[in-house]
């Protein structure tokens, strides 16, 4: 119950009830992962890596904040990785045109939003399955990226692109972990100040009462599958920038599952109507740390996917838990 | 006649937390014979069917079939001994053949069609029923799937059969074939209950009538020999509610007109107006279309035909207000509180600012210390009993839900308070209060529109009732005229 | 009365718009390519077709009952993984390592089902987890090397009856046992009446969920068989690809052939069937007609969408008879 009210209130809380609150719990896990890895490991608590790691976790959890939006109402997006690579490469392929950097980014964001929108349609008016529509539109996204390219990459971008948005602040804070930021701040504004942000929960938790309670809930779905392409737009940016290139392999389909489990990881649950963005990044950190930590201790990449899939199911099995001790109340 | 069934109730109570549905029933039933059950809603009709279909268990008493005493547990166990349920709502897989939905209990190993074709068709045969068994349920009109749930319940040697309001949703054609069939099997030697509200149902159909009130019999007797009357006196009790004995209140403007409102069959072209300040009564029975034209009017059913007329207050008078803006105006309590009342997981500030965040809107952020606040003051203002606002909706009583609910609608003024059966599942204590409420509203000018399935609760809350059945307007009552009997005998 | 006419044309036109959908294509690619409409070319999109329509085949249970499974493709690797290991490493006869990759299948299906049933976690991440946690095992089994397979397998893969390879009749028959067990046994008719309305299947006295575990369990048996097959067909086994993405296109295969997302309805043959010859129709025609091979994306996708245009609409028919 207590875990519930926090994470859909801004009410203060201190003491024992900030324990029961899954975002400190999991903020906690990470400081304290942090440590102990910090002792055991020497390579790992350097700038270098840390930023490094912040990185992975941005092209993580970008997309992950607008899989957040999209889950709290149960639904699901399945093409927000190959979005990414599609407005990326076309975008791309109209900067090393042009030659022109604006040009390019605006036209990345712009593709990323139309895809969003044909998949807020598809669920929101026709309400189609969220799952096979999305699949469907990322098929044809690998395609149109694959054919696009015929399997290469597009580059000959302006050097101007690369340097703004791969560069970093004093040669220290990359400009991809400031964007992270950003982003995490204003969707944090957005889910938890604003009327757009309770109406989205309002759906989520009972889509029935939320009508009845004047919500255009064909609207608030629509506007989350909206965003979610506004997200992959975003990250599609600075992984072009970061590869200065763009091409098929830098949004493949299975990387939708380390997006899905930043969400879940968050205290986001499936069956909708619970996420946060400030848990969304805390789960995205833990999946990029996962795989930093055992490639400095040189494990081997594949003990990483047990390790995920082990995560993900205890995981869930806590939110079972804790349901039911709700339910028994 | 020696060997035939027979049911014996004796001294079933049940109670569920807070309530005792059911108070020292005894009921001697056999074979041949047709039992008419009434009452109105909350009388324990479905309690004591439940118990005999193994959904629910008795507190107390026994339950003995030729008797001997019976365990029912579960509705296999009734199934075993005999008992078919015959649910209001067709239990059924509709993706599902005819034979299959018959059948399907009875399955082990390997399924032979032809055989469960020739089972289908002989009870359907039975009942005269010319449905193919090979046909889809979910293609069969909704009559015949109640014929599918018979022909179930007779196929697993059913010769108890329990009807719980078959005829709710039924065509007056299926009804005729439904009680022709019933008939039928009544001369085959079943023991049959029937359930219903109606009381020409009950008074063409069986032979003995049983009238339940606040979980007891109050009357038993041959059908032939109980006159409509006295049905209708036990049905309701022996007094006459205490209808509210303030003045007779005139009213002024028109605050809504509903003209020709119509959504399929319920609502039929529904037409009224309400005034400020008055409480208008919808009065009808299950399936009388009474929660479809508040939603219809509300705006959450598409509309086939008909219009909305609201006065703003903006001196303009009544204007024509398309049914998506509706909701603007409006506050609408719904009949089914968990179902799409509230936020159940939501603490109750967050319930009673979630229909109103555009009054809390500072710039571009919400003000929550100021939802915090005044939801605190109409919690207050309406006596709502939990530790805080803080607290879970779900954590509350339905009673104190419900005064939340009420809450959220208030904070938001509406010019008209649609209300679905205010006082559903709700203590006493908090009945009184919530229809205290209304009549306070509707004093300081607000309209109220209530539904109420309690004759005490629209006669007492009601200026003026309009009476619906099967979706069309039957009559209209005012203050003075509005008498239980009179209600009554429109509607049934 | 015309309406009424009318609306059964609709009706008609969306009940097997999959098979109206097929002729057309096949029309279209047989105008196209000469070689389209003959023997050989159907006996290869048959063999290609059959590790799928396994897949396919236990993913239309699942469906059915109105869950999911999308640890298919890695429970396949996982399968396939330990099969080849038995045949290189252990020198095991062929059937044996076919016993082994199917056992392997049932166990991951018993753990889902174990998950998903016993703790109740909700299934879509519960067989996530497990397309993570398997693909993981599957590298450690084969130690993150590809594999070739052995020649008794190649072998086994050239053997011919009546001119079509053993993994068409495997294939098919796997699927027509499906179809007869969901058919004419009363588990099957549990399947189906659970997806249709699992509280009125409490009623009636089925065990929902002892139905569920099995169809978990036998769903993760096929995938076992699916990903030897994969690998007959490639060649080789390969850690990271084998079974990437099956469990999607079995989702897409079911849900062609008419089986809903939400439970209840759905056909083994002809429907799934049907969705897998379509998918595989698309690729084969397009192969022929010599279409560039990224284009064959975007039309798998158009398709996909369409088809589930065709499955709102059908649904938009079923609530309009309520």
């Amino acid at each position: 119950m207590v875990v519930n009210k926090n994470q859909t209130t801004a009410g203060k809380q201190t003491g024992f009830a900030l324990l029961k609150n899954g975002n400190v719990v999991m903020g906690l896990v990470t400081i304290a992962a942090f440590v102990v890895l910090s002792v055991i490991i020497p390579q790992f608590l350097t700038v270098g890596n840390i930023f490094n790691l912040l990185v992975q976790a941005s092209s993580i959890g970008i997309p992950a904040i607008g899989l957040t939006f999209i889950i709290i109402t149960a639904g699901i997006d399945l093409s927000l990785p190959t979005t990414m690579a599609v407005s990326a490469i076309l975008g791309c392929a109209i900067m090393a045109k042009t030659q022109s950097t604006f040009l390019g980014v605006v036209s990345i964001l712009a593709i990323a939003m139309f895809i969003g929108a044909i998949n807020g349609i598809s669920v929101s008016k026709l309400k189609m399955v969220p799952m096979i529509v999305t699949l469907a539109v990322s098929t044809v996204n690998i395609g149109i990226s694959n054919y696009y390219t015929q399997g290469k990459s597009v580059s000959g971008l302006p050097k101007s692109f690369s340097s703004v948005f791969a560069g970093s602040i004093g040669g220290v804070l990359p400009i991809s972990v400031l964007v992270f930021a950003l982003v995490a701040v204003v969707m944090h504004i957005l889910l938890t100040k604003t009327i757009f942000g309770r109406q989205l929960f309002q759906t989520g938790v009972n889509e029935k009462a939320a009508r009845v309670n004047g919500v255009n809930t064909t609207k608030i779905i629509f506007l989350i599958y909206f965003i979610g392409g506004c997200m992959a737009g975003i990250n599609g940016i600075l992984t072009a920038a970061r590869l200065n290139s763009a091409g098929p392999t830098m949004g493949p389909q299975s990387a939708f599952n380390n997006i899905v489990c930043a969400c879940v990881l968050g205290g986001a649950s499936v069956w909708g109507g619970k996420g946060t963005i400030l848990g969304t990044v805390f789960g995205s950190i833990v999946m990029a740390l996962i795989t930093n930590v055992m490639n400095l201790m040189n494990i081997d990449f594949f003990v990483t996917y047990v390790i995920k899939g082990l995560v993900i199911i205890a995981v869930c099995y806590l939110d079972v838990l804790r349901n039911r001790v709700k339910g028994s109340r | 006649m020696e060997n035939q069934t027979s049911l014996e109730i004796k001294n079933i109570s049940k109670t569920f937390p807070g309530v005792k549905a059911l108070d020292d029933i005894n009921i001697k039933a056999h074979g041949g014979e047709i039992i008419g059950l009434i009452g109105v809603n909350g009388a324990g009709k479905s309690t004591l069917m439940n118990i005999l279909g193994g959904i629910h268990k008795p507190s107390q008493g026994q339950i003995l079939i030729d008797g001997n005493p019976v365990e029912i547990n579960s509705p296999q166990d009734a199934e075993k001994y005999g008992i078919g349920f015959i649910h209001q709502e067709p239990v059924m897989f509709n993706y599902m053949t005819v034979a299959e939905n018959i059948s399907l209990s009875r399955l082990k190993g390997k399924v032979n069609y032809k055989e469960i074709n020739v089972i289908a068709k002989e009870y359907l045969g039975k009942m005269n029923c010319d449905i193919k068994p090979t046909d889809k349920v979910g293609e069969l009109p909704i009559g015949s799937r109640q014929m599918v749930e018979i022909a179930r319940a007779l196929s697993s040697g059913g010769k108890i059969l329990l009807f719980d309001e078959p005829t709710a949703s039924f065509t007056d054609k299926e009804k005729q074939k439904l009680f022709e069939v019933i008939r039928d099997l009544k001369k085959q030697g079943s023991c049959i209950f029937f359930i219903s509200h109606f009381l020409d149902e009950v008074e063409e159909l069986t032979d003995r009538t049983i009238v339940l009130r606040d979980g007891k019999v109050v009357i038993t007797g041959n059908t032939k020999d109980i006159t409509r009357e006295e049905i209708l006196r036990n049905m309701i009790g022996g007094e006459v509610a205490q209808v509210g004995n303030e003045q007779k209140r005139t009213f002024d403007k028109v605050t809504m007109k509903v003209e020709n409102l119509t959504v399929g069959k319920l609502p039929d072209h529904v037409s009224f107006e309400i005034r400020r300040g008055e409480v208008l009564g919808i009065w009808g029975l299950m399936g009388s279309g009474r929660t479809e034209t508040l939603r219809a009017i509300y705006g959450i059913d598409k509309v086939d035909e008909g219009a909305v007329y609201l006065d703003l207050d903006d001196g303009r008078g009544l204007q024509k207000i398309s049914f998506k803006d509706i909701s603007n105006y409006c506050g609408y309590v719904t009949e089914a509180r968990h179902d799409d009342g509230c936020m159940l997981p939501w603490t109750l500030w967050e319930n009673m600012a979630a229909p109103n965040l555009k009054a809390y809107k500072k710039k571009l952020f919400l003000d929550y210390n100021q939802q915090k606040e005044d939801s605190k003051e109409f919690a207050k203002k309406l006596n709502v009993k939990a530790p805080s606002v803080f607290t879970n909706m779900s954590a509350l009583s339905g009673g104190n839900q419900q005064k939340v609910i009420m809450a959220k609608w208030l904070m938001k003024k509406p010019k008209v308070f649609l209300i679905d059966e205010p006082t559903r599942g709700v203590d006493v204590g908090a009945k009184a209060e919530i229809q205290r409420m209304i009549r306070e509203l509707a004093r300081e000018g607000t309209s109220c529109l209530v539904v109420s399935s309690e004759i005490e609760e629209i006669s007492a809350l009601s200026d003026r009732v309009i009476i619906l059945n099967r979706g069309v307007i039957k009559g209209e009552l005012s203050r003075e005229e509005i008498e239980k009997h009179t209600l009554m005998s429109l509607c049934v | 009365m015309e309406n009424k006419k009318q609306f059964n044309v609709k009706n008609f036109l969306i009940k097997y718009a999959l098979i109206i959908l097929i002729l057309l294509l096949w029309v279209v690619y047989g105008v196209n390519s000469p070689y389209f409409f003959t023997v050989k070319n159907f006996k290869s999109l048959i063999v290609n077709a059959a590790p799928l329509l396994i897949y396919a085949t236990g993913m239309t249970y699942i469906l059915i009952l109105g869950e999911i499974d999308l640890s298919i493709g890695s429970i396949g690797a996982v399968s396939a993984s330990l099969w080849i290991m038995s045949m290189t490493e252990k020198d095991m006869p062929l059937a044996a390592a076919f016993g082994i990759a199917i056992l392997t299948g049932l166990i991951c299906g018993t753990v889902n089902a174990f998950l998903i049933i016993k703790l109740k976690i909700n299934a879509f991440m519960v067989t996530l987890g497990m397309q993570f946690l398997l693909r993981g095992v599957c590298y450690l089994v084969v130690h993150g090397e590809q594999i070739l397979t052995p020649q008794k397998v190649r072998d086994f893969a050239k053997l011919r009856l009546f001119t079509l390879s053993p993994l068409f009749y495997i294939g098919l028959l796997v699927a027509i046992i499906m179809m007869l067990v969901y058919k004419f046994t009363s588990y099957g008719r549990k399947v189906q009446a659970t997806g249709c309305n699992k509280e009125a299947a409490k009623l009636v006295g089925v065990n929902v969920d002892r139905t569920k575990f099995i169809a978990f369990v036998l769903c993760g048996g096929l995938a076992g068989l699916a990903g030897a097959f994969q690998c007959i067909n490639v060649g080789m086994l390969l850690p990271n690809g084998l079974g990437d993405g099956s469990e999607f296109l079995a989702i897409t295969a079911c849900v062609l052939g008419g089986t809903s997302l939400l439970g209840g309805v759905g056909s083994i043959i002809p429907g799934t069937l049907l969705g897998v010859v379509f998918y595989y129709s698309i690729e084969n025609g397009l192969g022929l007609m010599g279409a560039n091979v990224y284009v064959y994306p975007i039309v798998r996708g158009i398709v996909i969408f369409l088809a589930m245009v065709t499955d709102s609409l059908k649904r938009s028919i079923g609530t309009s008879r309520k």
